[in-house]
């Protein structure tokens, strides 16, 4: 489904991605640790789109397109879709009236007439039930005054909306108490299939205790130095990255 | 000929002997075409479209086919082609007693104890020369007299087409409403042009609101790319009096907007916001004056712009807070959203206070559209132009929001969505 080959990308004169490989097949759910730094959130950030990013090197193919040539709108219609890290605050724009856009923008990228208001509704009403989303969120602007809990659980109702093939959720556990990412957790468990796949970035192991990755890699310095399992990250939990700091720089101790 | 040279030679012709007109006429001589020296008038002058030729606008043209911009709005209607009344697209829905709804033409025969009360007694001559220049002349345009207790069910729809279809053309438009004592009413004005030529509408309203009366005014702006549009606007609020007043310059070659409040009675609150919109290379400049006269009066300001192309806009609020008007609360804010590194905004508050024990804040921002906001959107399958027109149209909500008519609200968003 990805099929990320050797992929340099910096911001400014900063070179953050030093030669990336990854390839992701559906179904899979791919955690990326790594410590403070190591490109983590760039790596989000190449893949959804955004322009301050330069890619010098390498490429990205997303179910055999190209994905680095699409805008971002492009992308997320092509079914990727970015839970952000901090998801922003756009007063004036309702979570509903943004959702029907996206929704029906979509729809309308794959030949499809938009969605009629009540059906709609409807099937936003079901996909709240599904994540455990507090109806009271819906009705007001995006983001606009949500704790940092109802912010993430606003990404993950998103993208149950929004059914990606693929779906990054770029440290979806900063800032989350206990219940708050248990909620998360649940509603990436059941959006999970055969037909998409996930790419978890995160900092702490305590999210993969939720959500069980397949393959677990260690990004630093902007490669991915390691692969392994979920046992993997139940290690690095124990021991920390120094180790792996180590494995790369032998200079380092 | 130049259209200034037609003004003196329309002058000798008709001034005779009223007073009135002659008095106008010799303080426009006197104070010329504000060039951009003076200090009011830096940024943009009119000094050269007075200069071009242009005809006094005589296409009156009855059957002009009137652009139908909010016509499901039902309403007190009077539409005015190139200040004539046109008849057959007027009506009044209202039946009040004592309730006027007509032209000035009309109204100075009919009712000219009410006129000569009213008329021209508020804009001030001396100092702006198109006061004085459209005081001198026949009034033509809208006079609206709500009678005191008065609960005007519908809105006044008070349209104003200038037309230029076969030269380039001047006129001159007057509106007079006076609202009595206690009476309640919504005035909802909009300008529009036809024609390729350019045209030249100069403008003068006079609003009398008394004791504790309240009205709504939403003024639209709305000319064809080759129209200059200024227009004065003068409102006096008495006692408990209230005023909302929302201005919404979306499009004409040039606009310039002087919009001057005097709060003369005490306790007298009003609501100055405005929204505007300039690409190409469009110029619309709002003054803004608020006099506090009386105490324990309050004013509440509000200006948002957006910014295309190679246009300009120009903001200037002043507040005037007498020696007399203790406990005013003023406020003023003006914000700008720039789409282009070539758009201009020059903003400047005004604050001048005579008393001690008041509160006034004020504040400008300029900025570009939020790329976080929009990059949000854009990842979520939005299409640019459509996540940039959902930003704007969030961004005018502060505007929209105080707008009591869904149907012009609605004109609105569908006019920022056509414009990005």
């Amino acid at each position: 489904m990805l099929r990320i080959e050797n992929l340099h990308a910096g911001i400014e004169e900063k070179q953050i991605l030093n030669g990336i490989n990854l390839v992701i097949n559906p179904g899979e759910v791919h955690a990326i640790m790594g410590p403070n730094g190591a490109g983590k959130s760039t790596l989000s950030s190449v893949l959804a789109g955004k322009n301050e990013y330069t890619v010098s090197q390498g490429s990205v193919n997303f179910d055999g397109k190209d994905l680095l040539e699409m805008s971002p709108e492009d992308r997320a219609r092509e079914g990727l879709f970015l839970a952000f890290q901090y998801p922003v605050e756009i007063p004036g724009v309702s979570n509903t009236n943004f959702l029907k856009t996206a929704v029906n923008e979509q729809r309308k990228y794959r030949g499809l007439e938009p969605m009629e208001a009540t059906d709609f509704l409807k099937f936003m009403r079901e996909k709240m039930d599904l994540v455990e989303m507090d109806k009271s969120l819906t009705s007001r602007s995006l983001n606009e005054g949500f704790s940092g809990g109802e912010k993430k659980r606003n990404e993950i109702f998103q993208m149950a909306m929004l059914a990606p093939k693929l779906a990054i959720l770029d440290e979806t556990d900063s800032g989350l108490d206990i219940d708050a990412l248990r909620l998360v957790s649940n509603g990436v468990n059941k959006l999970r299939s055969k037909e998409n796949a996930f790419v978890v970035i995160t900092h702490y192991q305590r999210l993969l205790d939720y959500i069980v990755p397949d393959f677990v890699h260690v990004l630093y310095r902007g490669k991915i130095v390691k692969s392994g399992t979920a046992e993997l990250a139940k290690e690095l939990e124990q021991k920390g990255y120094d180790w792996i700091k180590a494995e790369v720089d032998p200079q380092f101790v | 000929m130049s259209l200034l040279q037609k003004i003196k030679d329309k002058a000798s012709l008709e001034l005779g002997q009223k007073p009135l007109q002659n008095n106008a006429y010799a303080s426009f001589e006197n104070l010329g075409i504000p060039s951009r020296k003076h200090e009011e008038w830096k940024y943009l002058s009119f000094k050269n479209t007075f200069e071009q030729d242009f005809d006094w606008a005589t296409e009156i043209a009855p059957n002009t086919d009137i652009p139908s911009l909010l016509h499901e709005i039902k309403a007190n209607r009077l539409v005015f082609v190139n200040g004539v009344l046109s008849a057959s697209h007027s009506r009044v829905e209202d039946a009040i007693e004592g309730l006027i709804v007509c032209s000035l033409e009309e109204a100075q025969t009919q009712h000219a104890d009410l006129f000569a009360k009213h008329f021209a007694q508020y804009a001030n001559v001396e100092q702006e020369a198109f006061n004085a220049l459209n005081t001198a002349f026949k009034p033509q345009g809208s006079f609206v007299y709500v009678p005191a207790n008065a609960q005007c069910q519908f809105p006044f729809f008070i349209q104003h087409i200038t037309t230029s279809i076969n030269a380039p053309s001047f006129v001159q438009l007057r509106n007079l409403w006076v609202v009595e004592a206690q009476a309640k009413a919504k005035f909802i004005e909009v300008y529009e042009s036809k024609g390729e030529h350019a045209s030249m509408s100069n403008v003068v309203s006079e609003i009398a609101i008394a004791e504790s009366a309240s009205i709504e005014n939403y003024k639209i702006q709305q000319q064809g790319k080759h129209a200059q549009l200024n227009h004065y606007t003068q409102i006096q609020q008495a006692t408990y009096s209230n005023c909302k007043q929302i201005t919404l310059s979306l499009s004409g070659a040039i606009i310039r907007n002087n919009l001057h409040f005097q709060l003369k009675g005490v306790q007298a609150n009003c609501l100055l916001y405005g929204l505007y919109y300039t690409d190409a290379k469009r110029t619309v400049d709002n003054h803004t004056r608020v006099d506090h006269i009386s105490p324990n009066c309050t004013s509440d300001e509000k200006y948002k712009g957006i910014l295309k192309d190679e246009s300009t806009a120009v903001f200037n609020g002043k507040i005037m807070v007498h020696l007399d008007a203790q406990k005013t609360a003023a406020y003023q804010r003006n914000q700008n959203i720039l789409l282009s590194n070539n758009a201009t905004i020059y903003t400047k508050p005004q604050l001048e206070i005579f008393a001690d024990d008041v509160k006034c804040t004020h504040g400008a921002t300029i900025g570009s559209l939020d790329e976080k906001s929009l990059f949000y959107l854009r990842s979520r399958g939005i299409p640019e132009a459509v996540a940039k027109s959902m930003l704007l149209k969030a961004y005018a909500k502060d505007i929209t929001d105080l707008i009591e008519e869904p149907i012009l609200v609605k004109a609105i968003d569908a006019f920022i969505e056509k414009s990005i």
